[in-house]
């Protein structure tokens, strides 16, 4: 991939070299993984790249997609298997299994971040993913709308376990 | 001659020519050829079921769209190329009116961008054909719109005696405080979340709500301010917006009949109002009565009309029947619609380097209108005012300027993380109730509890980065020579505090101020209140 010049920062150039240097579809997985649990979504650990952190996971999943490509040589577990060779339908099927018994919209927004970092493509095929993704979401719209203006402010700022805080 | 033609109308009379099928005829047979809904269900995330039986209104087809459009073209861009540039229309303009529309024609194109996706995402999500249809109509009217608001810009840029701004704001905009609030409205708002929610965004709060405010008041101001152009455009953009506004009533109607919808459809209206509210009723009524020399009739006043007795009253009254309630959330904005423009303008001025435009402060006609129209004002802003100019707001030599002040005074400016608008606690005389939290590792700040529950509702949806954020730890001036801010001369500002040709501020007026951007949630000793 080459080095792109209109916008540049030391942390991209950084990313760039790490990214550029993972060699094998195993090494990639792993580092795509830990990356969106650490700098991507609301529950992230790290605040510290999140001026650049869509940028670095766009470019980590541009380089697992090609290592992915490069290795497997059948369209049918490109289409139908995750990027670890489970099927598809299958693993979407568990999400959906644990949709069905949520009743809390705090527990289904987790379990909405939770399919999203493990199974954004490449990890799965889009054809599974976004289907699947949308009756997840659609599930949490229609948890949260009931209550989302009748629920007391002071509760929601419990639920979501935040610190007031005032400048002394 | 004359002879021969009563010829041609007898005989065609006696034998009239086949006329061709209505076009009514060519919509109903044109809804034949359809699409398999069983296996073609919308790709986006959605609360609701839109029935497949819900009609247009209007029922258009392409061939009386374009032809009804393309007059519209040549009017507008007859005038505009023709009479009005012989007219050197673009000169005849009061500065003040001629720089605001720097911002207003190009904020406006990023809506008219936004409602591409957001009426493609809705043609997407609807089930029937004909609903299909009047949202492609809009697809298509958006795309000329986001043309005619890039327009503006472009003819001002070209007959303008000051085309510094209008010839580049789309690169400015990436560093004007206010920009990321057109961004959460008109992006955000008008093309993420459930299709139906966008619906009330862009048409039924964006369209039916604003537009009468923003595109038809404007026109007003723009004539008493010598501004041929804008209602030349504006107008020919407003004739569109009736099918769009007929569009999101049609959203309604296909929902309304299934009771689930019910237990959504009020929260998704009020935060959609909400949303629209934040950033257009301060930045309208900024645009309109700081941005003019001749004034018209004040903000709060349109706002009444159009926004709290027309949309709020009469078109949302429309929808009682089916339940719907005007926004819990109005009595705030009503609040905000008297004093949320002039709290946004006091930031504007405080930091116009930023900006883009030659802004200047009210002069004491301005103030004298404004304190008649809005009790109170000068005591709060008026004095403000003048002791910034008597300070040398205008002059380069002064090494003045108001955020350095406001920040020197205790008047912290801070970016509310749901609407990514600036506002300042200790100086804000509209509907601000502030809070401040930490969550995950990370301090936010919100003006009031609306937008507060918005993000603690949904906090995957505002991971914005705030511009304090983006550009801690830069220099102002090397700020804004990066982002384009300079004329041609490569060191004059393109943004200025004043509209007179002399005394222009330059790079190197910014560099001795020696402003680093701080980030008030960091640098600030911020400690947990209970």
């Amino acid at each position: 991939m080459p080095k792109q010049n209109w916008y540049r920062s030391e942390i991209r150039d950084e990313w760039f070299d790490k990214i550029s240097a993972l060699k094998s579809l195993d090494e990639g997985v792993a580092a795509l993984k830990a990356f969106r649990a650490e700098h991507l979504g609301p529950n992230r650990t790290s605040q510290d790249l999140k001026k650049e952190s869509n940028w670095i996971e766009s470019r980590m999943e541009m380089r697992v997609a090609q290592l992915h490509s490069e290795q497997t040589k059948s369209d049918a577990d490109l289409l139908e298997k995750t990027i670890d060779g489970r099927p598809a339908g299958a693993v979407c099927e568990t999400y959906l299994a644990r949709m069905a018994e949520i009743e809390c919209p705090i527990a289904m927004n987790e379990l909405c971040i939770e399919f999203r970092k493990a199974c954004k493509p490449p990890m799965m095929p889009i054809n599974y993913f976004m289907p699947t993704e949308r009756e997840l979401v659609s599930k949490l719209l229609k948890l949260r709308a009931p209550t989302y203006l009748s629920t007391p402010i002071e509760e929601l700022r419990k639920m979501r376990g935040v610190t007031m805080i005032s400048v002394q | 001659m004359a002879g021969s033609n009563t010829a041609v109308k007898e005989a065609l009379k006696a034998h009239p020519a086949p006329s061709s099928v209505s076009s009514q005829e060519v919509h109903k047979w044109l809804q034949d050829f359809t699409w398999e809904f069983k296996s073609n269900r919308t790709k986006y995330p959605t609360k609701y079921n839109m029935d497949n039986n819900t009609r247009e209104q209007f029922k258009l087809t392409a061939k009386e769209y374009a032809r009804m459009e393309s007059v519209k073209e040549e009017r507008q861009y007859g005038t505009l190329l023709d009479g009005l540039s012989r007219l050197d229309a673009g000169n005849k303009i009061a500065p003040q009116w001629g720089e605001i529309m720097k911002l207003v024609a190009n904020f406006l194109e990023t809506g008219e961008y936004g409602a591409i996706s957001g009426s493609a995402l809705l043609w997407d999500s609807a089930q029937s054909p004909e609903q299909k249809n009047g949202y492609l109509a809009q697809v298509i009217d958006e795309v000329r719109h986001v043309n005619q608001t890039a327009y503006v810009n472009y003819y001002f840029g070209k007959h303008y005696y000051d085309p510094a701004g209008h010839t580049n704001m789309r690169q400015l905009r990436a560093i004007n405080p206010l920009y990321p609030g057109v961004k959460r409205s008109f992006g955000e708002g008008f093309l993420a979340g459930d299709p139906v929610e966008s619906s009330i965004n862009l048409q039924l709060v964006g369209e039916a709500c604003f537009t009468n405010p923003l595109i038809v008041s404007i026109t007003e101001w723009a004539a008493a301010n010598g501004d041929e152009i804008t209602p030349t455009v504006f107008l020919s953009i407003e004739t569109d917006e009736l099918r769009h506004m007929a569009n999101g009533y049609q959203t309604i109607v296909s929902i309304v009949n299934d009771p689930e919808a019910m237990k959504y459809l009020q929260t998704d209206l009020d935060n959609a109002f909400w949303t629209q509210h934040k950033f257009l009723t301060p930045f309208i009524g900024a645009a309109l009565e700081y941005g003019s020399k001749y004034k018209v009739e004040p903000w709060a006043k349109s706002w009444n009309r159009w926004v709290y007795e027309d949309w709020a009253g009469i078109w949302l009254g429309r929808l009682a029947q089916f339940g719907i309630k005007s926004p819990a959330c109005l009595g705030d904005a009503k609040q905000d619609a008297v004093w949320g423009h002039h709290d946004l303008m006091l930031l504007a001025y405080a930091l116009w380097p930023l900006t883009g435009i030659r802004v200047s402060l009210p002069s004491t006609e301005d103030m004298a209108w404004f304190e008649r129209h809005y009790p109170g004002w000068y005591d709060h802003y008026g004095k403000i005012y003048e002791e910034w100019k008597a300070l040398g707001f205008e002059d380069p030599n002064s090494g003045f300027l108001g955020a350095i002040w406001m920040m020197q005074n205790g008047h912290g400016i801070f970016v509310d993380h749901t609407s990514s608008l600036p506002f300042c606690p200790t100086l804000a005389k509209s509907a601000v109730r502030p809070s401040f939290l930490e969550s995950n590792g990370k301090r936010y700040a919100f003006s009031e509890p609306h937008g507060e529950r918005m993000w603690l509702q949904e906090p995957e949806r505002y991971e914005f980065v705030n511009f304090f954020e983006q550009f801690e730890g830069r220099e102002l001036s090397e700020l804004i020579q990066s982002a384009g801010g300079v004329r041609s001369d490569g060191k004059t500002l393109m943004a200025q505090p004043h509209v007179n040709t002399t005394g222009l501020w330059t790079l190197d007026d910014i560099k001795k101020i020696n402003l680093t951007i701080p980030d008030p949630m960091k640098i600030l000793n911020w400690q947990p209140t209970q």
